[in-house]
């Protein structure tokens, strides 16, 4: 897009390098972690992996793409269903059923929707819920040995496996992490993401200038589905039970998930991913204290989505670059710089 | 089986579903607002109601006067405090917003109230029934006096919007809250009106129901998604389409129910579907979707 040779497009600006670097190394750290053999550790980057992920494709379709959607748990559910029917039921590898188990489920995720795009916003949000209700009620009542209908099924393990099944799925995890993370970061950088920011700004005004605003938020509806059931696959090789009612349920998946994107900063990549550290460590602690039981946490937690959803719309993460301006880790926007003059093309504010 | 007697009973529980979604159908038509907490709402009534019941030993039916005047307050107080914040924001912290409202009320009320299951008793009243054909077909006073109810309610509920001048307020502040605020209308107080309603239906929709079946803290989920799908049936927009609405799902679940004892939500949603599918504008639906 140079016009002149004086006029440049930059992207990427120093803090952001420095600040991608330690992350990188962050990740380093956290392979070296599920490469040992310390099991409570594993655990918890399993934990933390699989709340970044589903974070932040919740944060692709709400922020992203103005597609809320509180019937994810349709896809945490399939994911992990994929994966007993691939692995117990088909007899693949339970490290390769997640991929089979994945795409299936990002199949599904077209008719689905197709019935919940035909709703707008909120009537949006609670369609989605509804068709996630018919997914877990289908498989509730499913009563073949695979599925198990109400009382579920477990994850068979081969005895090879057993001993290095939380390194495994501790490296699938992190690496499933890094590569959702990265595709939404590229993705949103292209001239896609850039469409689909237009559409979810003014849809009206998107239209006119030639986008499918249609086509454009289904395609990111069933990546969003893909890369939430991979990653829900692979954490239940961690979890083994499955079990209708707990795979597809909205309390324990989506709005915790919710909770996470509003306090880390909707509609950035930094925000799903702090949101999700930090309600993890909170979680953790919580857990480990008698006092705080568990409706008290669930109600301080409603309380914190209402208070940031009012008065703290952009999250942490907003107030962070409120504080310092220009600073961001994945840089998405677009600077012109002509002679030294810097124009931020967002600058307005949102 | 007994299909007649099946979609006879469908009928009358439709009338309950229509009763819970007025609120919603109420709520979106003003403000635009989904309320992802209108069921836990009818949830924390029907609480309300037996706390109120077990502490004066009066019937339920009068502990609609007490708890009316609630959920009235509780209304005004909500659309006050939360709600008047999020009119017209971005979709997306609306129902974040409404969404951990729903979050704290369940879990208010499973602290307050553990999660035993309770439930309003209306003595020998609930048991009486009225004999239609034979034995075949049999309905119950309980369930005739709850529809009955409902209707009431929508018949008021259309006489105010339609005749009174606060009613034509609601209708141009849905039309289009600009232009009426230029008329002079101040819209705060046409949501907090819409809104105090929206609280009391649905209050009487939670204890109604907890007349009939027994309710626990984690009720609030479900009941918005019947209220939900009895608006979309019925048609955005159309007070009658939502008692028609009702009446589809509630005929669809008992129905479902009569195949297949663990059918009966799933047939329910089924339907609702195949209508989203067929004619997304719902039966009644005079406004496109948006």
């Amino acid at each position: 897009m140079t016009t002149t040779d004086a006029l440049v497009i930059r992207r990427n600006t120093r803090t952001s390098r420095v600040a991608q670097s330690v992350l990188g190394l962050i990740v380093v750290v956290m392979l070296f972690v599920v490469v040992g053999d310390n099991k409570a550790w594993q655990g918890k980057i399993i934990d933390i992996c699989i709340l970044i992920v589903l974070a932040t494709m919740w944060n692709l379709l709400t922020g992203y793409s103005g597609l809320v959607s509180i019937g994810q748990q349709a896809f945490v559910g399939l994911g992990a269903y994929g994966l007993i029917v691939m692995a117990n039921g088909f007899g693949l590898n339970i490290y390769v059923a997640i991929i089979p188990a994945a795409i299936v489920s990002s199949i599904l995720a077209i008719p689905i929707g197709f019935v919940a795009f035909r709703l707008r916003g909120g009537y949006f949000a609670i369609g989605t819920w509804v068709l996630a209700e018919v997914v877990r009620l289908v498989i509730k009542s499913n009563r073949t040995d695979v599925i198990g209908a109400g009382t579920g099924t477990s994850l068979k393990v081969p005895e090879s496996l057993k001993d290095s099944r939380y390194t495994t799925t501790g490296v699938m995890i992190v690496v499933i992490t890094v590569i959702a993370v990265v595709s939404v970061y590229v993705f949103l950088r292209s001239r896609f993401g850039l469409a689909l920011q237009a559409v979810r700004d003014n849809e009206g005004g998107a239209r006119s200038l030639g986008v499918d605003a249609y086509r454009v938020r289904f395609i990111v509806y069933v990546v969003a589905s893909f890369f939430t059931s991979l990653v829900a696959a692979t954490y239940y090789i961690k979890g083994l039970n499955v079990q209708p009612d707990a795979a597809f349920s909205i309390s324990s998946w989506t709005a915790p998930i919710i909770v996470m994107v509003v306090i880390g900063g909707i509609g950035t990549i930094e925000g799903p991913i702090i949101g999700a550290v930090l309600y993890y460590l909170v979680r953790d602690y919580v857990s480990s204290q008698d006092f705080f039981s568990d409706p008290t946490f669930l109600i301080v937690t409603g309380v914190v989505a209402v208070v940031f959803s009012i008065f703290v719309k952009g999250g942490i993460w907003g107030l962070v670059t409120a504080k310092f301006p220009g600073f961001t880790v994945f840089h998405v926007r677009r600077h012109v710089h002509l002679d030294n003059v810097n124009f931020d093309q967002r600058g307005r504010g949102k | 089986m007994n299909w007649i007697n099946a979609i006879v009973q469908g009928i009358l529980v439709g009338g309950l579903y229509a009763m819970y979604a007025t609120g919603l159908s109420v709520s979106f038509g003003v403000m635009r607002l989904v309320n992802l907490a209108h069921g836990d709402l009818a949830v924390g009534a029907a609480f309300l109601a037996s706390t109120f019941c077990l502490s004066t030993g009066l019937s339920p039916f009068f502990s609609v006067f007490i708890i009316l005047p609630i959920a009235a307050l509780f209304g005004i107080g909500l659309q006050l405090v939360v709600f008047n914040r999020v009119v017209g924001a971005d979709p997306a912290f609306q129902i974040v917003a409404t969404f951990g409202l729903s979050i704290t009320l369940q879990n208010v009320l499973l602290q307050r109230y553990a999660a035993t299951p309770r439930a309003l008793n209306i003595g020998d009243f609930g048991n009486r029934s009225l004999k239609i054909i034979g034995d075949d077909v049999v309905v119950g006073w309980f369930p005739l006096t709850r529809f009955i109810v409902a209707i009431v309610m929508l018949v008021a509920l259309s006489l105010f919007v339609g005749r009174t001048r606060l009613g034509r307020a609601f209708r141009a502040t849905s039309d289009d809250p600009d232009t009426a605020k230029l008329m002079g209308i101040n819209i705060r107080s046409v949501y907090v009106v819409a809104f105090a309603i929206a609280v009391t239906t649905v209050a009487v929709a939670g204890i109604f129901n907890g007349m009939q079946t027994q309710f626990s803290a984690g009720d609030g989920p479900a009941l918005l998604i019947y209220a939900f799908e009895a608006v979309i049936i019925g048609g955005l927009g159309s007070l009658w389409g939502t008692l028609c609405g009702g009446i589809v799902l509630g005929v669809a679940q008992t129905i479902g129910a009569e195949m297949d004892p663990g059918w009966k939500q799933l047939v329910g949603h089924l339907v609702f579907l195949v209508i989203l599918l067929v004619r997304p504008t719902g039966i009644f639906g005079r406004e496109e979707l948006k």
